[in-house]
């Protein structure tokens, strides 16, 4: 490691920004055994942006609905809690982190679209094995799992501007974060999941997206984001910032594919999915911010 | 009219004659455009093949499926650079022609 020391890091890590008020109650409303779309909604209409949010994706293609909802309750009960937790949680965490890039190396609103294509990869290919339902937190997994990466540019720009520096030489991008930082964007993720008292399965899918094995609660879930990341990266979606796929976990693969498995299918919803979603999660909104910015890292094909 | 393989067809290719599932119940109607979803669902009643119309281009040109075959064979020359680390693994080269065959459909 260069320069500065661990501590040093973890200490200005420890002024990662807390956690909103309105993610906090949504945690807390979700985590109550009865809770309904009442429940949400009465969070939720706090804030107005959010709400607006809310509905135009409850109103997107994505979701097919043959009428408009115009109330969070209503799409709740139209759209399921589970599906509308989603939607909550993601599009929340985006507020809090839509800061237009310090570094250069970065371009934030790529890189949300990466972790929404991530999402969607997950869900789908989750879905292959489980049911639709269990996929909430592999969905919100998704989007979050490379968090570290947008803390990293936010709060050390001038290390994350040489870590990419190296990156684009010789370097693996985990081994360039190692080298200058000594920590990487995956443990930077967990710090704040940690932070913020997600749950342990949402913790591993940030910490371990490139280490499924390491996983220990959430496996399934953590492959599924490991994979969704891959794909993501493969059918560029978005902008990881990063130049490779890199090899995905036999064991990860194997929960979900056979030998024989038709991938073409998976990946043509994946694709549908994603430009449906794409749209109704308004990163339009973020453009905005990044006008006249350079972009790093990889275009993809 | 060409029998092509359900790991083949890509998404908007139109469908020539209905699709049964087990029981002779009808899953995909003859014209239906194929969509992700509609593969999955075939893929799910073990469908392995199924007859698709003629491959037209916007201005109702045929498209040759030797030029679809070559946009796969593009599609995976652009994609080698991105897999370069992974192209020893199995399934990640199966992952990176599937990749290449859903892009080419969507040209």
């Amino acid at each position: 490691m260069e320069e500065k020391s661990f501590d040093d890091i973890l200490k200005r890590l420890s002024d990662l920004p807390s956690m909103p008020t309105i993610v906090q109650e949504m945690f807390n409303v979700m985590n109550m055994p009865n809770c309904s779309g009442k429940d949400v909604a009465r969070v939720l209409e706090k804030d107005q942006a959010l709400t607006v949010k809310i509905l135009r994706m409850a109103n997107s293609p994505f979701y097919g609905l043959s009428h408009r909802v115009d109330t969070v309750d209503r799409a709740c009960t139209i759209l399921g809690l589970n599906t509308l937790k989603d939607i909550a949680l993601s599009v929340s965490m985006m507020n809090v982190f839509k800061s237009k890039s310090r570094a250069g190396t970065f371009d934030m609103v790529g890189m949300w679209k990466h972790g929404l294509g991530c999402a969607v990869a997950a869900k789908a290919v989750f879905e292959l094995r489980y049911k639709s339902g269990d996929n909430v937190n592999v969905f919100v997994g998704g989007i979050l799992h490379d968090i570290g990466k947008v803390i990293l540019d936010i709060y050390m720009p001038d290390e994350y501007k040489k870590i990419y520096e190296l990156y684009g030489k010789d370097m693996s991008l985990v081994d360039a974060e190692m080298y200058i930082i000594g920590i990487t964007h995956a443990l930077i993720g967990r710090l704040l999941a940690k932070k913020w008292n997600f749950t342990k399965g949402m913790e591993e899918m940030i910490a371990f997206h490139h280490t499924p094995a390491l996983a220990k609660v959430a496996q399934e879930q953590v492959a599924a984001v490991h994979i969704g990341n891959e794909i993501a990266k493969a059918l560029s979606l978005g902008k990881s910032n990063e130049l490779f796929v890199m090899p995905i976990d036999e064991g990860a693969w194997k929960i979900f594919f056979s030998e024989g498995s038709v991938l073409t299918p998976t990946l043509e919803v994946i694709l549908d999915e994603y430009t449906q979603i794409e749209e109704a999660f308004g990163l339009g909104d973020l453009e905005e911010n990044r006008k006249g910015r350079p972009s790093g890292g990889s275009k993809g094909t | 009219m060409k029998k092509i393989a359900l790991d083949e067809v890509m998404v908007g290719m139109k469908i020539a004659r209905d699709v049964s599932g087990p029981r002779g119940m009808v899953l995909v109607k003859k014209g239906a455009t194929l969509t992700g979803g509609i593969i999955k669902q075939l893929e799910r009643y073990d469908i392995t093949s199924v007859l698709i119309e003629d491959i037209e281009d916007e201005k109702g040109v045929e498209i040759d499926p030797k030029e679809l075959e070559k946009r796969k064979m593009d599609q995976i020359e652009q994609l080698k650079p991105i897999f370069a680390k992974v192209a020893t693994i199995p399934w990640m080269k199966q992952l990176m022609e599937a990749v290449a065959i859903v892009k080419a459909g969507r040209l």
